[in-house]
């Protein structure tokens, strides 16, 4: 990724977020690159989900957002910045950190994966008009449900499925509607480690092979540096230091970060 | 010091814990680990008698504490600390009274309590003022350092804890492991922790139980356990661990680097 010039996907700058006076996000600027894993990390409070709910254009609305966001070159204040708006609905997925919120309970998983299978090929302008490329599509939903290991939906309901199932299956919604990069929040905090292994292998390599960006948002730096391509690291709202996975661990430039690095695992604090 | 036998819980015909067996010596941490519904959790309730036992017994002292009505009002000399020290602390109530209420039973004079107070304060390297403060004026860390000055204070053998740093940031995290580890050889505590965290449980561990669907899928040192678990169970969990970066793996790019 070092050295190599590609324009960057996502090009976050001057991201500033206040909240009655306080600043909650301080004036950040921030790339994606395509098809790179990039990580946030940061403490709890350091402003991570403030960052990403801008990102989307969720952010409380008491909340007072400022700064610029290019996307594919295309630019978006996000002073204005909508969630309904088509920007987050055709590039930008995002999988929660617990998955039953994204699941309705009282509908069958199988029409809940219909569901996003249409509004997918809404987003796309109805471009298999009639049954041209439904084949493919047909093709191409099987494949990405094969690609995450889930089989038959059986008529069961959200509740009747693991926490892994879940997860997996909100995977599957963020892949089916092709987008540009996938949001992961907390990716493995639901989840059981086994489930949480597999889940996070499947994605970052489905990812991968599709050319679409992860952003990743966690307060493990351990967990950062076994996936993502870059860390940023994100400290009472402000981005201190943002490097390859590389340079964070073996040369950080900022002290926080120094100590985040040797304190990512345990018994090298105090030996 | 602590001997269970053959526990087994069973709950509407459903068996939560079945044919539990361990021993704890003095001074020895024991980390139980499994996924979540694995009965992590309901062990220690049923050691603490929170929950009835249906079957077999816990010898603590000595002393044997049979199924079920025994256990009920809990074993002597333990004492627990809670994942979430804001929520295990009463909100209106200030410090000082929440660690007090640890020693409600004994028969300590106004002025040996203050005391008592104040070198628990010492002990989990708090400011003495804080005893004036309430919950909400103190932040997470400190909070769960008040509950394990709660906890040392009645002068238990034996601490249980429920994912109790799960709740912390990183650096928090390995401040109040160490001072855990200080207050055990200072006070021959024994631990028992209920952790998700590998490799907390390799640094801070002697022995590993590892349940599953209630079971005691392993029960091992813990060198010999982080060698090689035996169950293929155990081994999965080993290296899920290891693509998740919880363990520091033996050959990874930084390893080479540094």
């Amino acid at each position: 990724m070092k050295g190599k010039k590609t324009s960057p996907l996502v090009e976050l700058s001057g991201l500033t977020v206040t909240y009655g006076g306080q600043v909650l996000i301080d004036s950040i600027d921030l790339d994606v690159i395509a098809g790179e894993t990039l990580a946030i990390v940061g403490e709890s409070g350091a402003g991570k989900t403030t960052l990403l709910r801008s990102l989307l254009g969720v952010t409380n609305s008491d909340f007072d957002v400022s700064g610029c966001l290019v996307f594919e070159g295309q630019q978006q204040d996000l002073s204005c910045y909508e969630a309904d708006g088509s920007l987050v609905k055709s590039s930008i997925a995002y999988v929660p950190q617990n998955p039953s919120v994204g699941l309705d309970p009282l509908k069958r998983l199988k029409w809940q994966w219909g569901q996003a299978k249409r509004g997918a090929k809404a987003l796309k302008g109805f471009l298999s008009h009639k049954e041209q490329g439904a084949e493919e599509e047909k093709a191409f939903a099987d494949n990405i449900l094969s690609q995450l290991k889930l089989k038959a939906f059986d008529n069961k309901y959200p509740h009747q499925w693991s926490r892994g199932m879940q997860q997996r299956l909100l995977l599957a919604f963020a892949l089916i509607a092709k987008p540009k990069i996938i949001i992961l929040d907390e990716p493995t905090s639901a989840l059981d480690p086994i489930v949480a292994a597999k889940a996070l292998v499947e994605v970052t390599r489905v990812a991968k092979e599709n050319n679409i960006s992860v952003l990743m948002v966690t307060h493990d730096l351990a967990l950062a540096t076994q996936f993502a391509d870059r860390v940023a690291v994100l400290s009472k709202g402000k981005l201190i230091e943002v490097g390859t996975t590389d340079e964070i661990l073996t040369s950080p430039s900022h002290p926080y970060t120094l100590n985040l690095v040797k304190h990512r695992h345990w018994g090298h604090a105090y030996a | 010091m602590l001997e269970v036998n053959n526990l087994s819980l069973q709950m509407q015909n459903q068996n939560l814990l079945e044919d539990i067996n361990f021993t704890l010596n003095r001074g020895e941490t024991l980390c139980i680990i499994g996924e979540s519904g694995s009965g992590k959790t309901t062990l220690l309730r049923s050691l603490l008698g929170l929950m009835p036992l249906s079957l077999g017994s816990v010898r603590l002292n000595g002393q044997v504490y049979q199924s079920p009505e025994k256990t009920q009002t809990g074993l002597p000399s333990t004492q627990m600390v809670m994942q979430d020290p804001i929520a295990a602390l009463n909100p209106r109530q200030k410090i000082k009274l929440s660690i007090a209420e640890s020693l409600y039973r004994s028969s300590l004079k106004a002025s040996e309590l203050d005391q008592a107070i104040k070198q628990a304060l010492k002990d989990v390297e708090l400011p003495e003022e804080i005893e004036n403060r309430y919950p909400s004026q103190i932040s997470l860390g400190q909070a769960q350092r008040v509950c394990i000055a709660r906890a040392i204070v009645a002068k238990p053998d034996i601490l249980f804890f429920d994912e109790p740093l799960s709740a912390l940031d990183a650096i928090i995290q390995k401040q109040i492991a160490h001072l855990l580890d200080r207050l055990k050889k200072q006070n021959e505590l024994s631990y028992i922790f209920i952790t998700h965290d590998l490799g907390f449980a390799r640094h801070y561990a002697d022995k590993i139980l590892l349940l599953n669907h209630g079971k005691v899928e392993e029960y091992q040192d813990v060198s010999l356990f982080f060698k090689g678990p035996e169950s293929a169970y155990g081994q999965e969990l080993l290296k899920a661990a290891y693509i998740l970066g919880s363990l520091p793996q033996k050959k990874t790019k930084e390893n080479r680097a540094a």
